[in-house]
């Protein structure tokens, strides 16, 4: 026999005796607990409870207690591993609120569970039947905590078939009321269970908030039963969900520190790092990490919140591929502008954070490179983004712009090493930066006349660095710029070429293995002009006073095309092989855009019966194709399909319809791309009914407000951006979509007459109705993310266009007691009708 | 995607936020308050309040715990205070309001976080004990603004709500090193009752009758600059008719010592006043639009 020490603590509440031996809570004590037999809680307990480990829901209305055990490892060196019991039950405060209170029993060791279950049920057998149950006035102090001995383990044989019902389900087991009939099964079924990990096991519990943190769970009652089941259910395939090792509650203190906007503490930095560092979380799971905080909600609609601000700076540097939708998100200015708040907050910030994530190389470097995709492949974000983030003083950023520029450099070298001794392109895993980033290059290389525009941010950004004076050889930076420069319009500014090549006398020079040439300001090209021909040029001058008409005519040309190539900076080149053959097939395209005009003349549209234009469709098909709508005067259908004598006659001249095709060849390619057309590799030209086809017609229908009569499924629901938007906004706003839906629930129940405790079938219901079940569902109702309210948003838009009363309303929001909610409510009851012995 | 979003929003919406922490003594309502404000109805298109929303994972929590609480007699649970300052919960609201002039669309997005303290804290105050009471202090020192939500009934606790008031405005004087002017809104609550009711319209002078002490001790810190001062008094559950108004709550039994409050009449629920203070607190202008019923 030896003897075992019980300690426990208890809930620090003020109490209150009142008159017939009773008493109520008169509110906590913040951060004590109380009846502490032991100087100190360890540690592995207080982060248990911090991350509620023994946090369960109990019927308030019940004086029966709920208890938890669990086995708690130690999570520092030098500190034991204990066994811990909560005995858990209601108290009410003068308010009549009621409220959980815990009383729990610790026993050093990790199989010491049942020698505290040994303990409480001496306890209950010496008085009368009762519990040791929370009890503010059973005042205990220091050292005394109770003395218990026990014999050798007793052993509970279970019956064969609770073996095979034990292995037949799956962690947490969920037991109806009454399985286990005590204290001590449960916890030998737990045991058996765990299978030598830690046990864990809750008894008679309404719910608890992660099953799954138990071995095995008993419900209170039936209703509780069926709840922890469909929660069990709702939880087993959810990956957002932090993995019960990790210390969650530390992670959320941290952010919460660090976003708050107090001075930052090394321990909530440590907290962070140390998750990374061991690599607990994966991306997912940090991202539902920062969307708890309003990370994800921040990016869908903007906000003024500095706390926003730090949250996606933080999540930038956690998850490197956020770093593009964070400075998206910032909206930075042109250099001239002012900078935003959020600008200014997020630098606050990360002055703070300076030198403290040194060791996370890694995270910035790849944070860089996903901005330089987002720059070049996506552009989706302005180069005046990249430059604040790589020159801002205070930056986490910038001090890795060296090694940016070096990767760079390097790339540039290796490609051009490939090129000239055995003219190819470089292996992938020759490059540093990710390989897509040089397609483009890699085609310019092959071609020298081509020209991408693709590089102009890249010209833009080096040439920042290097005025920025962050730099320490800022003619390294100008080098680079110019290089893009050259690749992306031909020529170099005169300010860059002089920067990255200070000694070079003559217009032209070579930076890693790339001829440059210096763009000739007008007034210094007409110096020259006039120095070396002057006699010629008076020739000329009497030439054109002679037919001023043409110079006229040229001038504006000249300028026209000039401007226009401003516009066009944004715009993206195919590549060089594939454009050739686009071209030849241009007639192919023609045909197949006539195809889709008739058809949009032919189908009326069905809010206003009037059929559109030819006008309107050729402009909606152009803005279609392009991503900006400025881009849309750029690629002219008419001219580009032109038999007119005059143009064609021009067109010997200027070569503009040449010039228009290439353009509508690069506009079909760059759209093929964008949305994963032909398996991601577009041919540049449109044929009568082939994928590229179909979904322009469907976008332009969409856009026309025409709403066809066959879809094809490459179509997206007809759905565009904006309206998205706008619904997914509304989403869950007051008296709309997710609150609707739960309203819609709570009528529907009050109507039939059902329980409370059958919401669940009837808000399933709603969700199959609306053809939505695969996204969410009561038991996964709480873990809306972004994504699924967007597919929440386009079922709700299909099922409003399903419905021909509702087709002109479509906007995939759902109003409380609107049309649309009418139609459902019809449409759920006859559903919840239809199924009379399986009612909810 | 960057251009889309920036025209999209620019010239159209204003965007101001505010981080505010709603202190008071327990029982004070301030959690009824919150979920009255996160579960908005849109009575009419009159109003200024366009829709509130959630911005994070509380404020998610809020707007379905209110549906329980005030249209389903749910109980409500004091509202625990966790060991940890920053385990607290932030509601992160959304309050839209329609522009009053400019574009038909325009809108102003007032994002805001709110920490409802429990009223522990005030009472931890009053006696100046509890271990975590600096932690909270120095919480409450980066708010932009504090709600001082005042149960209108309790005029009996004047003096001892000064003495709570007086430390906690020394307390946050030296917790701050920044030297910024704070705003601090007194709020009466459960303002349907009818003494409070008829004089809803005027409630600097009804915190002045009520709480003269509070008041006077307000205007005196006012007075040395370092903090902007108002009244307001709003009601959650708001009032049955025009004439002859009563609370629009049935009160529900929970034990032999309490009862419980939920909305009589939900289909014309109005409560009053819920916005006011915190536009003033965000922006330090009072809207009289959202003083009006």
């Amino acid at each position: 026999m030896a003897t075992v020490e019980i300690h426990e603590f208890s809930t620090g509440i003020h109490a209150e005796q009142l008159p017939e031996g009773t008493w109520r809570s008169r509110g906590f004590r913040v951060g004590e607990y109380m009846n502490l037999t032991l100087p100190n809680i360890p540690n592995g307990v207080q982060r248990a409870i911090a991350n509620k480990r023994f946090e369960v829901f109990k019927d308030r209305h019940s004086q029966e207690p709920s208890f938890v055990g669990r086995v708690v490892p130690s999570t520092e060196n030098g500190e034991r591993d204990w066994s811990v019991v909560a005995v858990v039950t209601s108290v009410r405060d003068e308010g009549g609120r009621s409220t959980s209170v815990y009383r729990y029993f610790l026993c050093e060791g990790r199989d010491s569970l049942w020698k505290i279950l040994a303990w409480m049920e001496h306890y209950q057998q010496q008085s009368g039947g009762k519990w040791p149950v929370f009890d503010p006035f059973a005042s205990k102090k220091l050292g005394e905590s109770h003395q218990w001995n026990v014999n050798d383990k007793p052993k509970f044989k279970l019956p064969d078939d609770w073996q095979s019902f034990l292995n037949e389900n799956y962690t947490p087991v969920i037991l109806s009321r009454g399985y286990a009939s005590n204290l001590q099964m449960i916890n030998a079924m737990a045991e058996v269970k765990a299978n030598g990990e830690q046990v864990s096991w809750a008894y008679n519990v309404e719910v608890v908030e992660r099953p799954e943190q138990f071995t095995i769970i008993q419900a209170a009652n039936e209703q509780s039963y069926q709840r922890l089941m469909q929660r069990r259910q709702g939880q087993a395939n959810n990956t957002r969900l932090v993995p019960l090792s990790v210390d969650e509650a530390a992670i959320k203190t941290a952010i919460n520190g660090l976003i708050g906007g107090s001075q930052v503490r090394d321990e909530w930095i440590q907290s962070i790092l140390a998750t990374l560092e061991k690599n607990q979380l994966t991306v997912e799971q940090w991202e539902a990490v920062f969307d708890d905080q309003g990370a994800g909600m921040a990016i869908l609609r903007g906000s003024a919140d500095p706390r926003m601000s730090r949250i996606l700076t933080l999540r930038a540097f956690v998850l490197p591929e956020t770093l593009p939708e964070f400075l998206g998100w910032l909206k930075i200015p042109g250099k001239k502008n002012k900078e935003t708040s959020q600008q200014q907050v997020s630098i606050d910030f990360q002055y703070q954070l300076k030198n403290k994530l040194n060791k996370f190389e890694k995270k910035f470097t790849d944070g860089i490179n996903k901005v330089l995709k987002a720059l070049i492949i996506e552009q989706s974000i302005p180069a005046t983004a990249a430059v604040w983030l790589l020159t801002e003083k205070g930056s986490i950023w910038a001090p890795y712009r060296y090694s940016l520029m070096e990767d760079v450099r390097t790339d540039l070298n290796t490609i051009n090493n490939s090129f000239s001794s055995n003219n190819k392109q470089p292996e992938p895993q020759r490059l540093r930066c990710e390989e897509n980033i040089w397609g483009n290059l890699c085609v310019f290389w092959n071609k020298s006349s081509y020209r991408s525009v693709r590089y102009k941010p890249f010209a833009e950004l080096f040439a920042q660095l290097g005025k920025s004076g962050s730099i320490n050889e800022p003619s390294a930076a100008y080098e680079l710029s110019a290089y893009f420069y050259q690749v992306s319009e031909g020529k170099v500014p005169t300010e860059i070429f002089k920067g990255a090549l200070p000694r070079e006398r003559s217009d032209e020079g070579t930076i890693l293995g790339l001829k440059v040439e210096r763009k000739i300001p007008l007034p210094e090209n007409a110096g020259r002009f006039v120095k070396s021909n002057a006699k010629l040029l008076c020739i000329v001058i009497m030439l054109m006073s002679w037919s001023g008409m043409m110079l006229v005519l040229g001038y504006k040309y000249g300028f026209e095309k000039g401007f226009a190539k401003g516009r066009v900076q944004q715009y993206k080149s195919a590549n060089h092989q594939i454009k050739e053959s686009a071209l030849e097939k241009f007639p192919t395209t023609a045909e197949a855009i006539e195809k889709i005009v008739s058809e949009m003349t032919t189908l009326k549209d069905t809010g206003t019966g009037k059929a559109p234009s030819r006008e309107d469709i050729i402009k909606k098909i152009q803005n279609t194709l392009v991503v900006n709508n400025e881009d849309t005067k750029v690629i002219n259908y008419e001219k580009a399909t032109s038999t007119d004598w005059l143009d064609l006659a021009r067109d010997r001249l200027y070569g503009e319809i040449a010039a228009a095709k290439k353009k509508w060849v690069d506009a079909i390619y760059f759209y093929q791309q964008r949305n994963d057309l032909l398996s991601n590799s577009g041919n540049g030209y449109i044929a009568h009914g082939d994928e590229t086809y179909k979904l322009l017609k469907c976008q332009v229908a969409d856009s026309l407000e025409i709403t066809l009569i066959e879809r094809s499924p490459i179509c997206p629901p007809g759905m565009i951006q904006k309206e998205k938007q706008e619904a997914l906004e509304a989403f869950e706003e007051a008296g709309k979509t997710y609150l609707s839906i739960n309203q819609l629930m709570i009528d529907l129940r009050n109507e039939l007459s059902f329980q409370k405790k059958q919401e669940e079938g009837i808000f399933d219901a709603i969700i199959e109705t609306i053809g939505a079940s695969e996204v969410i569902s009561y038991a996964t109702r709480k873990n809306r993310t972004n994504k699924k309210r967007e597919k929440l948003v386009i079922a709700i838009y299909q099922y409003q266009n399903q419905k021909g009363k509702l087709r002109a309303i479509a906007d995939g929001v759902i109003h409380v007691n609107g049309d649309t909610y009418e139609e459902l409510k019809k449409d759920v009851r006859k559903k919840l009708r239809a199924r009379p012995n399986n009612r909810p | 995607m960057f251009k889309d979003l920036f025209s999209q929003k620019s010239g159209q919406s204003q965007d101001i936020s505010g981080d505010i922490r709603v202190v008071g003594d327990r029982l004070s309502g301030k959690t009824t308050y919150l979920a009255a404000l996160a579960r908005w109805p849109k009575a009419d298109s009159s109003s200024l309040v366009e829709a509130v929303t959630a911005s994070n994972k509380n404020g998610e929590d809020l707007i379905e715990m209110a549906q329980n609480i005030l249209e389903q007699g749910l109980e409500l649970n004091p509202t625990p205070l966790p060991d940890e300052v920053l385990e607290m919960k932030n509601y992160g609201l959304r309050i839209v309001l329609r522009k009053q002039s400019g574009a038909q669309n325009a809108v102003v997005n007032m994002d805001m976080i709110c920490k409802d303290y429990a009223g522990e804290f005030f009472s931890d105050l009053l006696n100046q004990s509890g271990v975590k009471l600096q932690e909270y202090i120095q919480d409450c020192s980066l708010a932009t603004g504090m709600m001082l939500m005042i149960d209108g009934t309790a005029h009996r606790q004047d003096s001892q709500y000064v003495r709570g008031i007086d430390k906690l405005m020394v307390a946050l004087d030296r917790a701050d090193d920044r030297d910024r002017k704070r705003r601090i809104a007194m709020v009466l609550t459960k303002c349907e009752l009818p003494d409070l009711w008829i004089n809803r319209h005027r409630p600097k002078w009804l915190a002045e009758a009520r709480f003269p002490k509070l008041c006077e001790k307000l205007k005196s810190w006012q007075g040395f600059g370092a903090w902007e001062v108002d009244y307001f008094a709003v009601s959650a559950f708001g009032v049955l008719g025009k004439r002859f108004p009563r609370p629009n709550y049935k009160q529900i039994a929970r034990n032999r010592q309490a009862v419980a409050a939920v909305l009589e009449d939900p289909k014309i629920w109005r409560p009053f006043g819920l916005v006011s203070p915190i536009y003033w607190l965000c922006t330090g202008v009072r809207n009289r639009e959202l003083d009006k019923d």
